[in-house]
């Protein structure tokens, strides 16, 4: 079974781009992560969850400005009313991929905290230092949690 | 004595509106109108920049219709060079466009307007969704939702990515388009023309339980706007601007949309940042028109493919010369995208599509110029004015969703005087009422973001006033 790490978020707003930030520090780093795909998209759609189903688990990572630390937990999967259109939360995702595309693997959130989300696209060397935190300790989740088979 | 009952926001739109009712003393419905309060400016922080840049900057209007900005924009730079693009980026352009409409078009119907019309415009508010269609409807959903990644699928393709594709440009497009794509978009086309004909069906099957809904939520005469192919057929790229009435007469054709504004003016009103444009020889209010899908099907004399024309004709029975009711909005659309669907088939058979060169090169050699195409919401145009340098010294961007301003006003108007009635002090009005009203503005997928060209976010309300404009009530809908 494959991981699927969705990084969501504007890299041209400052620390709300901080999660594909964390995708491309993954993707050359010097752990290698087995049968894992990256996405990086700058808002949750709805056609996203069309490809879930090839996934054993999906993880989304985001920017949280109320985040004061970074968690990865469960995506919660009750009822959930959506109020925008095409933008879709990570609720709503995970729920249209098990109802709609066969989609019955496990699904992550990941929080990173975000402090500066005004209009740059320049990698601060505090941006970076949380980015590399993010992705050790994601890397770190993902190979003590292998997916199930 | 008067009150004034407010929607805001109105919801399972693009962009942020809010609705003000006023009642008079007895509670009746004296007025409902429709108010913008979103404002962007990208006509004016456009100026200084290079024109070359203001495709880039005009696809980041909308995260919904970038591409419409993109042709309309590299149009005007074609224009302004004073070149015409080869074939193979003409073509690219026709494929996004027609892919730009399928998408976006999937998305207002089955998304926006579908919990409405499969769930009813009475159901629970909690319920009206997606979620709710998930429910009642599993594989109708699921097609939207595959219906709406085939056509951003394409724009990623074509253009690089599926929002905001920078590929296009003045003078033609950056890319040759790889024949390869071929085969997986062919791939999609049976199950995709077998999904709009299964909603079509669908919609049609729904039709006589919403006769009421047609016939009082923005069922007026109006004229009418599109561009049109030279032999009549729907058109979406190149041809005139045609007018008729809401007899179906025509009021005027062969228009050059790069004169637009010899013949539109545009109005302000301050209760909107959205204009209020209106046809020149009947002047502000009365030459009011509607553009976008009902437009477009009334306007058009065929649609030119085989399985959208017999669609067409079939449409074009439900009205008198032309088809008033803003309800069928809602079938329109879906008609149209079955035309995209075939003229994207269609445009893949075609050599020039894959063939080079992609970009026309020249210098600058005008100073003023207008690009205009049919976006999904209705007639687009851009006008640019430059220095000698080539910078950008003015832009007036005449959005689809602005010239359907008064339009909206009047399905608002109508629908709340019709469903309302009468307000009862202390009184909240229902909440299956106000969604029809929001489902009025529904009916022409406004973009509301587009329109304005909002920073941020804004909260919408529902207020109720008294005549001394006293506060006497308030409702949060949406995401307020």
């Amino acid at each position: 079974m494959r991981t699927l790490l969705i990084a969501c978020g504007n890299p041209m707003c400052g620390d709300d781009g901080i999660a594909d930030t964390v995708v491309a520090l993954l993707k050359r780093g010097a752990i290698h992560l087995a049968r894992t795909d990256f996405c990086s998209v700058q808002q949750l759609t709805p056609e996203l969850a069309t490809g879930f189903a090839a996934f054993g688990r999906v993880i989304f990572l985001d920017a949280d400005a109320s985040a004061v630390a970074l968690t990865i937990v469960p995506v919660s999967e009750g009822a959930s009313i959506p109020t925008l259109t095409h933008i879709s939360s990570p609720t709503e995702l995970v729920n249209l991929a098990r109802g709609l595309f066969s989609f019955s693997g496990e699904a992550w959130l990941c929080r990173i905290p975000a402090h500066d989300l005004s209009f740059r696209d320049d990698l601060t060397p505090k941006r970076l230092r949380t980015a590399e935190k993010a992705a050790r300790s994601i890397a770190a989740f993902l190979l003590e949690q292998p997916s199930s088979p | 004595m008067s009150r004034r009952v407010m929607i805001e926001p109105v919801s399972r739109i693009e962009g942020h509106a809010k609705i003000s009712i006023h009642l008079n003393d007895a509670g009746d419905v004296e007025a409902a109108r429709f108010h913008v309060t979103e404002f962007r400016g990208f006509e004016k922080f456009c100026e200084g920049r290079p024109f070359e840049e203001m495709p880039g900057l005009m696809s980041r209007v909308c995260g919904i219709c970038p591409v419409s900005h993109v042709l309309a924009s590299s149009k005007a730079g074609d224009m302004l060079l004073g070149v015409e693009s080869p074939p193979a980026a003409v073509k690219q352009r026709r494929l996004a466009n027609y892919a730009q409409l399928l998408q976006s078009h999937a998305l207002s119907f089955f998304h926006l307007s579908a919990p409405d019309l499969l769930l009813g415009m009475d159901a629970p508010q909690a319920t009206r969704n997606i979620f709710g269609l998930l429910e009642k409807d599993e594989s109708f959903l699921r097609r939207g939702i595959r219906l709406r990644q085939f056509g951003q699928r394409i724009i990623e393709l074509v253009g690089g990515k599926r929002i905001h594709p920078g590929w296009s440009g003045p003078g033609g497009v950056h890319q040759v388009f790889n024949i390869r794509h071929r085969d997986e978009i062919l791939a999609w086309i049976p199950e995709s023309l077998q999904s709009i004909a299964s909603a079509l069906d669908k919609l049609k099957s729904l039709l006589d339980s919403f006769r009421t809904e047609a016939e009082y939520m923005g069922n007026f005469p109006s004229l009418f706007l599109a561009t049109a192919g030279a032999d009549g057929e729907l058109e979406y790229d190149t041809g005139t601007i045609r007018i008729i009435d809401g007899a179906g007469n025509t009021i005027a054709a062969d228009l050059d949309s790069g004169k637009y504004f010899t013949y539109l003016g545009e109005a302000s009103e301050d209760r909107s940042f959205m204009k209020f444009p209106f046809y020149r020889p009947l002047g502000y209010p009365e030459g009011y028109y509607r553009v976008g899908p009902l437009a477009r099907l009334n306007i058009a004399r065929r649609a030119g493919t085989p399985l959208a024309d017999p669609e067409l004709r079939e449409f074009k029975q439900r009205g008198s010369g032309a088809v008033c009711q803003s309800f069928h909005f809602h079938l329109a659309r879906l008609i149209e995208m079955l035309h995209a669907v075939e003229r994207i088939q269609e445009e893949l058979s075609d050599p020039d599509l894959y063939s080079e060169p992609t970009r026309a090169r020249a210098s600058l050699n005008r100073r003023e110029a207008v690009g205009s195409c049919e976006a999904p919401r209705g007639t687009l145009f851009h006008h640019y004015w430059v220095d000698e340098n080539g910078l950008m010294t003015k832009a007036n961007l005449l959005i689809a969703t602005a010239q359907n301003n008064q339009a909206m006003n009047m399905a608002v108007d109508q629908t709340t005087r019709h469903f309302l009635k009468r307000l009862a002090p202390g009184e909240q009005p229902p909440e299956g009422i106000l969604n029809r009203i929001e489902a009025a503005i529904r009916c022409y997928d406004p973009c509301l973001s587009c329109s304005t060209h909002a920073l941020g976010r804004m909260p919408l309300i529902v207020e109720w006033f008294g005549p001394d404009g006293s506060c006497l009530g308030r409702i949060a809908r949406g995401n307020a």
